[in-house]
């Protein structure tokens, strides 16, 4: 399924992290399809987080962090010899929990930043780029007039989608967003899951959530991670209704602990 | 619930649950009396039976009412998922038929009264063994619910085809008896309804040992083969 028309596959293959002497995923093996969003699910600590940290090369930056096996983006491995991981993260962009704008920037210089980061910057570009990531992330309507002011001064919510759009700026092919509403109240929550539905027509999205509720409603596909091995994955209308594991039974009616 | 012997993390999730599973028992116990009190005071022509066996109904309605409240209280409060989402989805259509088969032992008991002065019925025999596999289809429908038992809840689908059978057959045999004479027709039209009703039981059992294999199994066997391609 490498065709041009949908790129932004991952396909994992025994893939195994470790934090120091602590391993945290064991023997994964998971495809991502193009174009459709995947949950993560499982509780606290079941190496769901580390798991997409390993798909944008995250998890190498932390101190005796490693991992082994193989992580295939569009048939090509990201951790072969040569890849650039900074120019990795530009195809496989992150959202994290807590919205964090940088604080002295503006809402404009904060769409750009990535750009910046990257070298890939073009002043001439800037203001149709800032324009057309923020309406991707549906935010441009209420921030078009005070692009110049600081994107902290937003709320809660409006930052979490400038830091999407922060993320769309460098046009990712995929984007991960670790728990990107739990910061969030359920307006601003809705707002951003109504939006994930919208950027699933041009990119690949991978949800962390400890909300299996938002997991339900938003996702194509689950997967359900405890101890750091991947227990089942499936379309999601089946996994909540009718999961075939058992553990993953317990998780999701609440038997657990 | 009883998928395995774990328990909810929440105890008063645990504890409303089997709260729902209990109402639906007491429920089902109470439709199961109510066929064969109607059986029996239509074969003593006892209008005595009849009447309170029709009284027993209101319980059952409001069982039906309480029931339904309960579940979507959960849905709303706990939002379950899996095995417990199968259950009160489950639970919220098995009232229903419960409610239907009990509605239908009242038709039966009505008919017992109107037909009380009447010194014979035709093939009441048979009537009887309708009512005794309806009635039989219903508690094994609802064991197998309680015992979680897949296998037994495919016999009631199973059986289904013996109260159709017979249905026919007592159809037949009641008409012969009409076509004999005027002064049979009426009667015999009563307890052709009434035959009716304990097929239509038997169909209402069948549903409901079709919702204890998605229950169990989380596999719909409902209208199998029966649906357009």
């Amino acid at each position: 399924m490498n065709t041009p028309a949908a790129n932004g596959r991952f396909e994992v293959t025994d893939l195994d992290a470790w934090f120091s002497k602590k391993q945290v995923l064991k023997h994964v093996e998971l495809a991502l399809p193009a174009r459709r969003i995947t949950a993560i699910i499982g509780p606290s600590g079941c190496g769901k987080s580390t798991f997409i940290r390993c798909l944008n090369r995250m998890h190498e930056l932390v101190p005796e962090a490693r991992l082994a096996g193989r992580v295939l983006l569009d048939g090509a491995d990201i951790y072969a010899p040569g890849v650039d991981p900074v120019l990795l993260r530009r195809r496989v962009g992150m959202v994290f929990q807590k919205p964090n704008p940088f604080p002295t920037m503006s809402i404009r210089d904060n769409v750009l930043a990535g750009l910046r980061l990257t070298g890939a910057y073009d002043r001439g570009r800037a203001d149709s780029v800032v324009e057309t990531a923020l309406r991707g992330a549906a935010l441009w309507d209420e921030v078009k007039d005070r692009l110049d002011e600081p994107g902290v001064g937003l709320s809660g919510g409006q930052q979490q989608r400038l830091c999407i759009a922060r993320t769309l700026a460098v046009e990712p092919e995929v984007v991960l967003m670790d728990e990107p509403c739990s910061a969030l109240d359920p307006i601003a929550t809705a707002r951003i899951e109504d939006l994930m539905s919208e950027l699933k027509a041009r990119y690949t999205l991978v949800i962390v959530t400890h909300n299996m509720q938002q997991a339900a409603r938003v996702s194509d596909r689950t997967a359900f991670f405890l101890d750091g091995e991947l227990i089942e994955v499936a379309e999601t209308n089946s996994l909540f209704t009718s999961p075939q594991d058992r553990r993953t039974e317990d998780y999701i009616t609440g038997k657990f602990g | 619930m009883e998928t395995n012997s774990k328990r909810h993390t929440d105890r008063e999730y645990e504890a409303e649950l089997a709260q729902v599973r209990e109402r639906l028992i007491v429920m089902a116990g109470r439709v199961e009396e109510m066929i064969l009190n109607a059986v029996q005071a239509l074969g003593a022509r006892d209008a005595t039976l009849a009447r309170s066996t029709i009284e027993l109904d209101h319980k059952v309605n409001r069982a039906e009412m309480e029931t339904d409240e309960l579940c979507l209280r959960i849905l709303a409060r706990r939002q379950p998922m899996a095995s417990d989402l199968r259950f009160l989805t489950l639970s919220l259509k098995m009232v229903t038929d419960l409610e239907r088969i009990g509605d239908l032992a009242v038709n039966i008991c009505e008919r017992a009264i109107d037909l009380q002065a009447e010194s014979r019925l035709e093939g009441f025999d048979t009537l009887s063994r309708m009512a005794n596999v309806a009635q039989t289809m219903v508690r094994d429908a609802i064991d197998a619910f309680v015992r979680r038992d897949a296998d037994l809840a495919q016999q009631v689908i199973d059986r289904d085809d013996e109260v159709d059978e017979l249905y026919h057959v007592y159809f037949r045999d009641v008409l012969a008896v009409m076509v004999v004479g005027a002064a049979n027709v009426e009667r015999g039209i009563h307890i052709q309804s009434v035959a009716k009703w304990l097929e239509r039981i038997g169909d209402h059992a069948t549903n409901l040992a079709e919702l204890v294999i998605f229950m169990v199994k989380g596999k719909d066997v409902r209208h199998l083969g029966k649906l357009d391609p």
